[in-house]
């Protein structure tokens, strides 16, 4: 069902936010609030409408903003104007950010202090901190530091009900009631809108290297990698990569990336290690140059038409890589101590290809993830399914439907309407979504 | 036997042990009041009943057979809780999981180990250590926790502070939810792209259901380890030289400081480990990882502590040394047992740089109810526990001890932090709940539990501040 009158609802936004608060396209509206109490205000003003809302941040996971998530909702409400670094107190090593803060701005801005937040999303430059924090996407730092919610120590969100509930708090233990700020991280915008984001931090390692070492085939490469994944040592990022990848990871085809974080002489010792294995490396990277080759896995990791994400135990990712055998992959990179594969093609594959794609990854006990599904032969790219999910358990739906309930009684948070929409991947039953008729 | 103690009806008797076995169910209150408390021993209330089941399927039995019969129930693993939460109070029953102690599973290959809820803390990592892996998290009590009760309580321990808690190694769970039914939460290996629900049931205080089976990422031992005993002054110095250590850029894998009382008590006992008795605060802090740098950085940290004004360095020669300058921060509770017949292990966080200002006011709130306080804690973390002593036979002791947490609570929230960095809330916490929610967030946090327990009969009278409900009443339920 198309909203019936968006003009009214621009109107009213518009009242709210100022003229620039608020933009239409064609039926749609995008809102631009600049503190939690407009965005508690947007979207009470959604729930009287019968709208439903999609967070944004900064649009990675649509790709331009013209495949398939963007249109799917009747309001974006966007983070664009939520962009401050509220505080950053270097020697507790926290800081409490606006939600629409990009990572790369932040850690510009940390790096002057001799800190860092140790976590490289897949995305670029783009990445906001509540995106990031809203879809759990971890990159190759993972290995060492896990994903977002592990270093995530508070959370303001607005729920769907536009009540502001500050979660957390800005120390690394806590413990005071039920842990709503993990129930947050991953919620894909599903309980509401994050307006404010805690997290620790790290001081800048003495040293940081990234070795590489090419190989002729990847399942060789794969087998090499999970070697020095397996050695007892803690290492940063273990990552295996195909394809082409930009500046400076420049030449093409397999390979295995070791990122190494630590004092100088900590980083030589696992080097000498690493190298006892497999041999000098085929090239390495130091200080910023290192810092670099990560950004350029990130930012090369979002390019692609279509994208999509497999998952396995780490020590059975040879069989993902049998999986997107039949892809056209323009870019592979698997997380060799995750489990997590990512791979970008061009064209976007076949519907078919999908299909038969999950039921292998089902028959081996892998899921696949389309993460931006781009435009096919014949398609506009703007239709469903995005994503796809293996279903739930009966309890764990009925879980689901209870808590997406409880933060947006209304049904207007994409865990309410994202199954509606797609015919797969929601929370909640379709049929409840939205109050609109 | 307190009044909401209400033995189970024969009828319901009989249908628990169909489920697990005429041993696996007693009744009898000299058994029973060896569940009366736990680790905070100022709480007691005796079960109306145990069951002690073997299995997550036996588990599932009896939580549907209480939940038929509309009896509430608590989860219960080693009692080493320091929050009352496994108390049994409002007639509830206690469902035991010291029969539930096999390793299911030791993957190395995935770095991962699948264990039933009882397993002990410390059993896990011995099994990994053939390995070259470890479970991380060590609370001080692993020699006696279950895997299951460090799940509820999110627990941490001293290499914390590297490591991460709890929350960051459950990677599934196998949970009995409050009708009985079985559900698998997460997976390693397994992605679902719903809500992170094992995040949210780590630290849920056995409030969202029994954990019947768990889940966990192991990691690579660590290749070496240095560690380093630093006696200063006052705890304040010690505070300080925490402080230029973390300013260094170093991470090390433990920071915890004892201070004088708890020195004294130490030493006073079997466990003495020498540390000097004079001394105002005793520094352990420990490096590990691979073997090449870690000469350096401990130099660095004797460097700190030097400069912070610490009187005298000492660095462990061999793994014995090492135990040894361990021993007194590792003893510290058990020793304090002899300074007063009762003990009120307190637990709070603050921001890192708050810590020796805070201490100094913890001190002076203690002096002002004439209270002796002894301070052990994760300073690396801004982990506090300063325990209060006192004769709990002493009605005034006890006000004054009551008084006395309310202030060091409300000081450590005024400087940025909250009422529990580990412990969790519990019993003994609830009344300090509204301090750091507001009541939109407790209310929601009732909504939560409410999802997982729409009954309200697991874990009852825990965490939330009585009066505080969902606000969609029976909106959980089908
Ligand atoms: C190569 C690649 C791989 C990716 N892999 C994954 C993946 O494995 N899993 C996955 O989920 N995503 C994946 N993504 C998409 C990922 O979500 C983004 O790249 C990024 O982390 C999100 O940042 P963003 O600011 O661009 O958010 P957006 O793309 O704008 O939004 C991402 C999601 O977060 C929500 N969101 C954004 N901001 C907020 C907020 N303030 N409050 C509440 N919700 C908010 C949105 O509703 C949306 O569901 C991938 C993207 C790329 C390019
Ligand atoms: C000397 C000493 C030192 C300690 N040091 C530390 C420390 O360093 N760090 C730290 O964090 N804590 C510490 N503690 C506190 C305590 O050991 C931890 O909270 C521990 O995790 C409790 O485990 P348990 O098996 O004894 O749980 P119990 O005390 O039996 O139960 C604790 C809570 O967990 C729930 N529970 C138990 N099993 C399950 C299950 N299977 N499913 C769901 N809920 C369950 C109970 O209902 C209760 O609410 C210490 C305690 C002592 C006595």
């Amino acid at each position: 069902m198309k909203p019936v009158m968006p003009e009214r609802v621009l109107e009213r936004m518009r009242r709210l936010l100022g003229e620039e608060g608020a933009l239409a396209s064609g039926q749609r509206v995008a809102a631009f609030p600049a503190s939690p109490g407009e965005v508690g205000a947007v979207l009470r003003i959604a729930r009287e409408e019968g709208w439903t809302v999609d967070p944004r941040g900064g649009g990675t996971a649509d790709g331009e903003g013209d495949t398939p998530g963007a249109g799917a909702a009747d309001l974006i409400v966007s983070s664009s104007r939520l962009g401050e670094l509220v505080e950053h107190e270097p020697a507790d090593l926290t800081f409490r950010a606006q939600a629409g803060l990009t990572v790369a701005a932040l850690e510009r801005r940390l790096a002057e202090e001799g800190q860092w937040l140790a976590l490289d999303p897949p995305g670029g430059g783009r990445v906001t901190l509540g995106g990031m924090v809203a879809s759990g996407v971890a990159g190759p730092l993972q290995a060492q530091f896990g994903r977002p919610r592990d270093q995530l120590l508070g959370v303001t969100l607005v729920d769907g009900s536009g009540r502001i509930l500050v979660l957390g708090g800005r120390v690394v233990k806590n413990v005071a009631g039920f842990d709503l700020v993990r129930l947050v991280a991953g919620s894909r915008g599903g309980l509401g809108v994050i307006t404010e984001v805690v997290f620790r931090l790290y001081p800048l390692p003495g040293d940081d290297r990234t070795l590489v070492w090419g190989f002729d085939d990847p399942l060789e490469a794969w087998e090499q990698g999970r070697a020095l994944a397996s050695l007892p040592l803690p290492l940063a990022a273990v990552e295996w990569l195909d394809g082409d990848w930009p500046e400076p990871l420049d030449g093409s085809g397999p390979r295995v990336l070791v990122r190494l974080l630590g004092s100088e002489e900590a980083v030589a010792g696992m080097r000498r290690v690493l190298e006892g294995v497999a041999g000098p490396p085929d090239r390495a990277w130091a200080g910023p140059e290192s810092r670099k080759v990560a950004a350029a896995i990130a930012a090369g990791a979002a390019e692609g038409t279509a994208i999509l994400r497999l998952h396995a135990l780490p020590g059975e990712g040879a069989a993902l890589l049998a999986l997107v055998d039949q892809l056209a992959a323009d870019r592979a990179a698997l997380h060799l101590l995750g489990g997590t594969l990512r791979v970008s093609t061009r064209p976007a594959p076949a519907d078919s290809t999908l299909q038969s794609m999950r039921a292998e990854a089902g028959r081996s006990g892998a899921t696949l993830t389309v993460v931006r599904r781009g435009a096919r032969e014949g398609g506009t790219g703007t239709e469903g399914p995005k994503s796809d999910f293996t279903g739930f358990s009966p309890p764990v739906a009925e879980l689901h439907r209870r808590l997406t309930h409880e933060f947006d009684p209304g049904g207007i948070l994409p865990g309410s309407w994202r199954e509606a929409w797609s015919g797969e991947g929601g929370w909640v039953a379709a049929g409840k979504a939205g109050t609109r008729g | 036997m307190n009044s909401d103690t209400l033995p189970p009806e024969p009828a319901l008797l009989e249908r628990l042990r169909s489920a697990v076995g005429d041993d696996g169910v007693f009744t009898d209150p000299d058994r029973l009041l060896v569940y009366e408390s736990d680790g905070l021993t100022q709480y007691r209330h005796p079960p109306s009943a145990v069951v002690l089941p073997r299995t997550a399927e036996e588990l599932g039995r009896v939580v549907r057979v209480l939940h038929e019969a509309g009896r509430p129930f608590v989860g219960r693993g080693a009692g080493t809780g320091l929050s009352g939460g496994a108390l049994a109070v409002r007639g509830a029953v206690v469902v035991g999981t010291s029969r539930m102690n096999r390793i299911l599973e030791l993957d190395p290959v995935n770095r991962r180990a699948r264990v039933q809820a009882g397993v002990i803390n410390a059993a896990l990592t011995a099994a990994a250590r053939p390995y070259g892996l470890i479970y991380a998290p060590d609370p001080s009590s692993q020699s006696a926790c279950t895997l299951g009760g460090n799940v509820a309580e999110n627990s941490g321990g001293p290499h914390c502070l590297k490591y991460g808690v709890t929350n960051r190694y459950v990677t599934g769970l196998t949970v009995v939810l409050p009708d009985g039914e079985i559900a698998e939460l997460g997976g390693m290996g397994r992605e679902d792209g719903g809500l992170d629900l094992v995040g949210v049931f780590v630290g849920s205080e056995g409030c969202f259901g029994i954990a019947a089976e768990i889940e966990v990422a192991l990691v690579p031992a660590p290749l070496g380890v240095r560690t380093l005993l630093a006696i200063f002054e006052t705890p304040a110095d010690a505070g300080r030289a925490v402080t230029r250590i973390m300013a260094r850029g170093l991470l090390p894998a433990a920071l915890e400081i004892i201070d004088s009382a708890t020195i004294r008590a130490v030493e006073a006992s079997i466990f003495a480990a020498g540390y000097p008795t004079d001394a105002g605060a005793a520094l352990v802090v420990e490096f590990d990882g691979v073997e090449e740098g870690l000469d350096r950085e401990i130099e660095i940290a004797a460097e700190c502590c030097s400069a912070a004004g610490a009187r005298e360095v000492r660095t462990a020669a061999d793994e014995e040394d090492r135990q040894g300058l361990w021993r007194g921060r590792k003893k510290a509770f058990g020793a304090m047992g002899r300074l007063a017949p009762d003990l009120l292990v307190q637990d709070a966080t603050v921001p890192r740089t708050r810590l020796p200002d805070v201490l100094s006011r913890i001190a002076e709130i203690a002096a002002r109810y004439e209270l002796q306080v002894a301070n052990v804690f994760h300073a690396g973390d801004g982990n506090l526990h300063p325990n209060l002593l006192f004769d709990r036979r002493d009605p005034d002791q006890v006000r004054r001890v009551e008084a006395a947490s309310g202030e060091i609570m409300a000081c450590c929230i005024e400087a940025g932090g909250t009422i529990t960095g580990e412990h969790g809330v519990g019993l003994d916490k609830r009344k300090y709940m509204p301090m750091v929610c507001s009541s939109d967030v407790l209310v929601t946090m009732a909504g939560v539990k409410a999802a997982f327990d729409p009954w309200g009969r697991c874990n009852p009278g825990k965490v939330l501040p009585d009066g505080i409900g969902p606000r969609h009443q029976g909106a959980g339920r089908r």
